[in-house]
């Protein structure tokens, strides 16, 4: 006797066909319901724009999504794959993993400035990435604070690495 | 590297000089940078020499 004899002939392809789309959008809500929270920690942090933010979680999401309904694969096999997704890494924790790795890769300064007086000369050593931020705003500072003090500067090494 | 804003504070850096009546000289840009000012006419702005002693030579030669 077969062992799923107790299920009428077609009922798992039925299960399948209804429950498939349905944790597929449930998988959609709850990302997309991260993402803007996850925009407004983005936003407040000042690491990226919030829209890109969330354009870019939307965007992986809609591919995720894609990759799995579209798959060519059984229908048993897109519900098992949902089902892990779902169960094992949450699209929330994936979202604040892809936060927190952001966070790791952007240190606060990238510019040191070493200022020395040879002669009557101050110079300026500038090594590092003089960008939007706070590296420009401590370039103009350097300046200006030494601008009482001297008539020649020079900026040495201008943003080498 | 630099960027715009970047680009801006040294801009920045040329008009508090010349408010100030202090002079700035650039020395030793690498090959992008120097790149950069060029295609942004900041070396019109500024005196780049390609070595420190360059500019402190300069300033002596301005000097004298």
């Amino acid at each position: 006797m077969a062992k799923n004899a107790r299920y009428p002939k077609g009922f798992r392809a039925s299960l399948f066909i209804l429950v498939t789309p349905l944790l597929g959008l449930r998988v959609y809500r709850c990302v997309v319901e991260h993402c803007a929270r996850d925009e407004d920690a983005a936003f407040a942090d000042q690491l990226t724009p919030p829209s890109f933010a969330l354009k870019q979680c939307q965007s992986n999401l809609r591919t995720y999504y894609l990759r799995i309904v579209h798959s060519p694969v059984s229908a048993q096999g897109r519900l098992i794959r949902q089902t892990e997704i779902m169960g094992q890494t949450s699209p929330c924790a994936l979202c604040e993993e892809q936060r927190l790795n952001r966070q790791d890769k952007e240190p606060e300064l990238r510019l040191s400035l070493e200022t020395r007086v040879a002669e009557d000369v101050t110079v300026i050593c500038c090594k590092g990435r003089i960008a939007y931020g706070a590296e420009a705003a401590v370039l103009s500072g350097e300046i200006a604070e030494l601008a009482p003090q001297t008539r020649r500067v020079v900026i040495d090494s201008v943003a080498w690495k | 590297m630099i960027d715009a804003a970047g680009l801006g504070a040294l801009i920045s850096v040329a008009l508090t000089a010349q408010a100030s009546q202090y002079s700035v000289k650039l020395a030793a840009p690498g090959n992008l940078i120097l790149e950069l000012l060029e295609i942004t006419k900041l070396t019109s702005v500024f005196e780049v020499h390609p070595t420190l002693d360059a500019a402190t030579v300069a300033f002596r030669e301005q000097a004298a």
